[in-house]
């Protein structure tokens, strides 16, 4: 591996091999945007993004996890190409987020769905919606009805097609913008706090098939939420505190650090709160309990069970 | 009462003339409406009647939902009727009081009044059998050659489509907002109309936030899924004309003959 | 003392069809309580809010403030919604006043009370809701997410209302930010003994802060108690789509494995304690 510098000094024409090889490859990228007083002059400059180094190997599923503020949702801008960091650079998919000529490509290949149902959903009707992705990126109307099909069907909402979206629930909502995505073929789906606005039913609703569509498909996730059962699943965790990226790792790794988790104003999830909590009271268990049944078995192996037959 | 605005309400049900080519129904309605205007003769509004008696009985709306279009300008309709009725001059057949009623007036008022619910009935039976999306794509393809003449038709067509969708929601918002604006003790219903102005502030300026948000919002969705503009872009229902469609254009021509020829004929 | 849903149903009508939202519903609602209310979406409980404040009608019942019916022609609604303050999903997004200040006075002004008083209940809800003296003649649309959550809650405190209301004064914050409200609200619950009333979809929510829970279904009250009564009853809740919180799942399939549960712990805290409890026992 070369240093950072140099690879940056190569320009976008020669791709390193090692890059290609990642989904997502951000390198130091920064995003300052200024603030503005009610007459337009700068009052500050603030750095949403503060040099994120983040690699996503393909069929990775990835949670971002940070309080409001943070920077998880300006940084999950920069992998669609929404964003352009100000400094750094973000790689999707080998290709250079900041070269204007990639911008169709990358949106294409790492789709989004954000967090409000009703504000990405174009058309009047579900097929139509999830069509319209297709549409713009050209694929001849035969295929477009073929894939809106087979993406429909992926994420279960097949049977709503002709309907007006706005007659579906948030989650079937979510369901129809994954779908939207799917038809495209990405090979990557950034959520944006996606889950943030439904309930318990639509939020486990489209985590299953997000959670699916990554099994299956192979496609790479990256979920940004604010719930922690929701990042335990993941393949890696990483927690976002003003801007950098605070702690990175499995979810074992990093619910097993829960000073720099309070300090970043994440929770613990409630069984780990528990491991953690009869740990710290002498008994043996280990540092990071992440389920129900390892803290079962956990507890059930301390002694805390008077004596069976 | 804003919950009964009804735009765009689209009658689902498969018949021959939801399949037919929105350009079709667009243009259709438009030679109609216009047809309408060409005469004043009882016979040609027999003539104008049968058609939309045809077309109706062909596209399965039931005519009670084709009149539920009639509601919102049957007051509109009584005025004109009432001032047809008394303010035309003629031979007098009945009074009542100042008021007088002449022959030429209750013709008048029969024709007008007519004329104006088959114009509602006409365009509603379009809406009706056509989706709002259709719509804007039958739309965008007969003003496409205006392209060269540099109007953005595309992106007319794209913001009427979208405001179709958005209309619902933010009715819906509507209703939310003052509904907790009425919570924190607004009245919007007493006071002179100043008043009553200012105390839509606390609807109006949400309201407009919201919009500014949800437009933000939907154009970064857009961007995200590789939107920008209607050039390269193809279509998931492309419209092509089928046989069906030329028929439908050869009744339109065939009525229109009909027409001319019945009012024609028959001057009365 | 109190706010009552006397065999309340309600309908309402979508597409020409009429649907029934509460189905003989009663309910009583004593001074000085903090309920968490949960149900699927669609169980009625967003029509239930609305009646408590008088927004919308019961079709059959009555709804009776300290016995009086609040549908008597010598009751304002103006009384009603200033004693029984509503505070909407997302309440941000009706914030609407040029600055913080004037925001929080609309709902006081309208009841029509002396400048003053407007001023001060004004001040004084600011203050509970934690917004400091800085933001006061900001525009509240300049502010943070959390800090427009805030000053739309005390544009309902600021009328003072004895009984609180809040349709998910949580959705979509964070968890500190989560934490930040539900503090604020049981300081209000302990100093100010006002009854509060919320709607949560977060189970440990309900188990951390609300000492009395309802649950609904179908436009029905099915399990009204005490918190640690109510999710014992898992098996139930999940047959009407509802679960419990994490910890007293835990603790149940512990109790099922052996472990002699007494009490029903709901809080991690409560299960750590109820552990180490129990293991100093066979312990020794």
């Amino acid at each position: 591996m070369k240093g950072l510098g140099s690879e940056k000094m190569m320009g976008e024409s020669k791709p390193k091999p090692e890059k290609a090889k990642l989904m997502i490859d951000a390198r130091g990228v920064t995003h300052e945007y200024s603030r503005r007083d009610a007459e337009g002059n700068v009052m500050g400059i603030i750095q949403a993004v503060d040099g994120v180094d983040l690699q996503v190997t393909p069929g990775e599923f990835v949670a971002v996890l940070g309080a409001n503020g943070s920077g998880k949702s300006t940084l999950a801008k920069h992998i669609n190409a929404l964003l352009v960091p100000t400094e750094g650079t973000l790689y999707v998919d080998g290709k250079d987020t900041g070269n204007q000529e990639n911008v169709l490509a990358i949106r294409q290949l790492a789709g989004m769905v954000f967090q409000n149902p009703d504000n990405q959903i174009v058309s009047n009707v579900v097929e139509e919606d999830v069509g319209f992705g297709p549409e713009n990126i050209g694929v001849p109307s035969e295929k477009i009805l073929e894939r809106v099909e087979e993406s429909l069907k992926s994420v279960g909402m097949y049977e709503y097609r002709k309907q007006s979206p706005n007659r579906l629930s948030g989650g079937q909502k979510q369901r129809v913008a994954i779908a939207g995505i799917m038809a495209m073929h990405p090979r990557c789906i950034v959520l944006d706090e996606a889950t943030s606005m439904l309930d318990p039913s639509g939020r486990k609703n489209v985590l299953d098939t997000v959670r699916k569509l990554n099994r299956e498909e192979g496609i790479t996730v990256v979920l940004i939420t604010h719930y922690m059962e929701e990042a335990v699943e993941a393949d890696r965790i990483f927690v976002m505190r003003q801007g950098k990226v605070a702690l990175s790792g499995t979810p074992r790794e990093v619910f097993g650090k829960p000073e720099i988790l309070e300090a970043c104003r994440v929770e613990l999830p409630d069984i780990t709160k528990i491991g953690l909590g009869l740990r710290r009271a002498g008994l043996d268990i280990p540092k990071v309990v992440l389920t129900e049944e390892e803290l079962l078995s956990c507890v059930t192996g301390s002694g805390a069970f008077p004596e069976k037959a | 009462m804003i919950r009964d605005i009804t735009i765009g309400q689209y009658y689902s049900v498969d018949s021959t003339i939801h399949r037919l080519d929105p350009r079709v129904k667009i243009l259709g309605t438009l030679a109609y409406m216009i047809s309408l205007f060409t005469f004043r003769d009882f016979a040609g509004y027999a003539v104008a009647v049968l058609f939309f008696a045809l077309v109706l009985a062909l596209s399965k709306v039931p005519f009670s939902y084709a009149a539920r279009g009639l509601k919102p300008i049957f007051i509109l309709m009584a005025f004109t009727a009432f001032l047809n009725l008394f303010w035309t001059d003629g031979t007098v057949f009945f009074r009542v009081g100042a008021l007088a009623v002449t022959w030429e007036g209750l013709y008048k008022m029969i024709y007008i009044s007519l004329r104006l619910i088959l114009l509602v009935l006409g365009s509603s039976l379009m809406t009706l059998t056509t989706t709002p999306n259709q719509l804007t794509d039958g739309l965008e393809r007969i003003f496409g050659p205006l392209k060269v003449f540099r109007v953005p038709v595309h992106e007319m067509a794209m913001m009427m489509s979208i405001a179709l969708r958005f209309i619902p929601i933010l009715i819906e918002e509507t209703n939310r907002i003052m509904k907790a604006q009425t919570a924190r003790g607004a009245d919007f219903e007493s006071g002179n109309l100043l008043q009553r102005l200012r105390n839509m502030l606390p609807l109006l300026i949400p309201l407009f936030v919201s919009a500014i948000r949800r437009a933000t919002d939907l154009a970064l969705a857009m961007d995200a899924r590789c939107y920008h503009g209607g050039a390269g872009r193809t279509k998931m229902y492309p419209l092509r004309y089928r046989v069906n469609d030329f028929v439908a254009y050869g009744c339109l021509v065939a009525y229109i003959v009909i027409l001319r020829a019945v009012v024609w004929v028959c001057p009365w | 003392m109190s706010l009552q849903l006397k065999n309340v149903s309600f309908y309402y009508e979508s597409g020409g069809e009429r649907k029934q939202a509460l189905r003989n519903l009663s309910l009583e609602i004593g001074s000085n309580e903090l309920i968490g209310l949960v149900g699927q979406t669609g169980s009625g409980k967003s029509t239930l809010l609305q009646l408590l404040n008088g927004l919308e009608r019961p079709w059959e019942g009555r709804v009776l403030l300290d016995g009086r019916d609040v549908a008597a022609k010598d009751f304002s609604r103006k009384e009603l919604c200033g004693r029984v303050g509503l505070v909407f999903q997302y309440p941000e997004h009706q914030l609407f006043g040029a600055t913080v200040v004037e925001d929080v006075q609309f709902g006081p002004r309208n009841l029509g009370w002396e400048p003053l008083e407007v001023e001060l209940s004004a001040f004084q809800a600011l203050k509970d809701v934690g917004i400091g003296e800085d933001l006061l003649d900001v525009s509240p649309l300049a502010l943070s997410g959390g800090q427009k959550r805030r000053v739309a809650l005390a544009g309902v405190l600021a009328m003072k209302p004895e009984y609180l209301i809040l349709d998910e004064p949580m959705a979509g914050l964070d968890p500190a930010g989560r934490r930040e409200v539900f503090q604020m609200l049981l300081k209000l619950h302990r100093e100010r003994n006002m009854s509060i009333l919320f709607v949560s979809h977060s189970m440990e929510d309900v188990a951390e802060y609300a000492e009395r829970v309802i649950v609904m279904h179908q436009g029905k009250v099915v399990l009204d108690g005490a918190a640690r009564q109510i999710f014992r009853f898992e098996k139930e809740l999940e047959q009407i789509g509802l679960r419990v919180p994490q910890t007293a799942r835990f603790m149940h399939r512990l109790r099922d494995d052996g472990f002699p549960l007494k009490e029903e712990c709901i809080t991690p805290q409560e299960a750590v304690e109820c552990i180490l409890r129990q293991r100093g026992k066979s312990v020794r």
